[in-house]
């Protein structure tokens, strides 16, 4: 078996948040803090390692769920926040900003994103901008998939404008079949990869014994119907990605097959909460 | 170079296909991939194109050339003539197994080369991957990305075999989107299939 030298895709969120990919918008789909402090603080700690400015907003329980990870990987926060290259701020300022009255306050929400990112973008010490946020998760809970949308579709051409590494996190369910008629696709849509769980070997095992259970294998129709399936402009293991083609082509088995995936899910960890 | 050129692929219901191709196909059994790969030779061969087979189970080296050699094609003067190679993937990763994905997509970009340069039309291969097994699965995938980009716009077409035993659904998906296209049978013709490309 020869080794193989990197190529396109990842295979790891680890591989995915590691280098500054600029004008990427990566999203996190996230059933446990812990999951969240862990990606987000990797994220931050491969940025602030590489001389970039590292912004983080988010709430305050998860900012500071998020700083001792970032100790327990040796940073300094301290120091790096007084230097001016990690900055934290309160996810309720941009939610503000947001939201009116239930529906989006674009230019309201530009001004408050411009204004933060204005400062570690001057300063030339830094190499670049990496930034994560739940600006939209936190939009998504009190006002909407569509005011969410479009908080994202700002953080998108910001990110494309600037050049910036922007990382979101939604709280999710991913084995509920309800946020695949609509919301997690429209989340997809928007972003240019997608994390759906914190081990993808575990994730591929637990999908692919689902869709053993409810489908047998697939031959025949099934497997000409994968091969000619379009796909999502997200890019996203195919464990994630096949389940959205099996919403689409099978949607009488798809929350049987779900069923399976959480049952699988819940067995290898009890604690899990989706 | 310019995969401007076409071929005849040799499975019947699938007229001619370009140079540039790089081709995925799942079988069950030793009989659905030779039904694949035994026209595939066959019409490379008569297309004055340099074919290597890269074998594995279901299907040895010793049983693909029987089999060709059923269809009419004289198997000895093929090889002999260096038009034709069909070795068993044990023997050929003992020359390639220490090499690095680019450098086996450096390899057979050299043979197209070789090819070339001896008067073929261009280089047909083929790789039976039932040999990746699960801990060598993400890094065959990362160098079937390479292929699919590096082979395009050459004088190269490529099939991937993949048994479906032991695969799962992920797995299959993990193919058809490293492919430009998948071929199969769904009954007496053959089709090509197109779907999600990550590029």
């Amino acid at each position: 078996m020869p080794r193989i030298a990197s190529a396109q895709g990842h295979t790891s969120w680890q591989e995915l948040l590691g280098p500054a990919t600029p004008g990427s918008h990566v999203v996190q789909l996230y059933d446990s803090d812990a999951f969240l402090a862990n990606a987000v603080s990797y994220f931050a700690a491969e940025g602030l390692q590489r001389g970039e400015a590292v912004l983080l907003t988010g709430t305050k329980a998860h900012l500071d769920g998020i700083r001792r990870e970032l100790q327990g990987r040796g940073v300094d926060t301290g120091a790096c926040a007084r230097s001016g290259q990690l900055c934290e701020t309160d996810v309720e300022i941009f939610a503000a900003a947001a939201m009116s009255g239930g529906a989006l306050q674009r230019a309201s929400l530009d001004a408050a994103l411009g204004a933060a990112l204005a400062g570690v973008r001057a300063d030339p010490r830094f190499k670049a901008v990496r930034w994560w946020g739940e600006t939209s998760n936190v939009v998504y809970q009190r006002a909407g998939v569509e005011v969410a949308l479009n908080a994202e579709t700002s953080g998108d051409e910001m990110a494309k404008e600037h050049g910036l590494t922007l990382f979101c996190s939604y709280h999710c369910d991913r084995f509920d079949p309800r946020g695949y008629e609509g919301v997690l696709r429209d989340i997809c849509c928007k972003h240019s990869h997608l994390i759906p769980a914190e081990d993808y070997a575990r994730h591929r095992v637990i999908v692919n014994r689902a869709i053993d259970d409810v489908l047998g294998g697939l031959t025949g129709s099934l497997l000409q119907s994968l091969a000619s399936w379009r796909g999502l402009h997200c890019d996203q293991p195919s464990s994630q990605a096949i389940l959205f083609w099996l919403r689409d082509t099978m949607p009488d088995q798809f929350e049987a097959v779900l069923s399976r995936a959480r049952a699988y899910h819940m067995e290898h960890d009890p604690r899990a909460s989706a | 170079m310019t995969s401007s050129y076409l071929t005849d692929l040799g499975l019947p219901g699938i007229r001619s296909v370009p140079f540039g191709l790089h081709m995925c196909s799942f079988f069950r059994t030793q009989e659905e991939l030779a039904a694949s790969l035994v026209p595939y030779f066959a019409a490379g061969l008569r297309n004055n194109e340099c074919c290597v087979w890269i074998t594995a189970p279901p299907l040895s080296a010793a049983v693909a050339r029987a089999k060709l050699a059923e269809t009419g094609v004289d198997v000895e003067a093929a090889v002999k003539r260096g038009a034709l190679i069909v070795r068993d993937h044990d023997d050929w990763y003992a020359e390639a197994g220490s090499l690095l994905g680019n450098q086996v997509v450096e390899l057979w970009l050299g043979e197209e080369a070789r090819a070339l340069a001896e008067g073929y039309n261009g280089l047909r291969i083929t790789g039976n991957t039932s040999f990746v097994g699960p801990d060598d699965w993400e890094l065959f995938m990362e160098y079937e990305s390479l292929v699919e980009h590096a082979f395009r716009g050459r004088r190269i077409l490529t099939l991937c075999t993949y048994t479906l035993e032991g695969r799962g659904a992920s797995e299959i998906l993990d193919v058809t989107r490293r492919h430009s296209c998948t071929i199969d049978r769904p009954d007496t013709g053959w089709q090509i299939l197109t779907g999600w490309s990550d590029s």
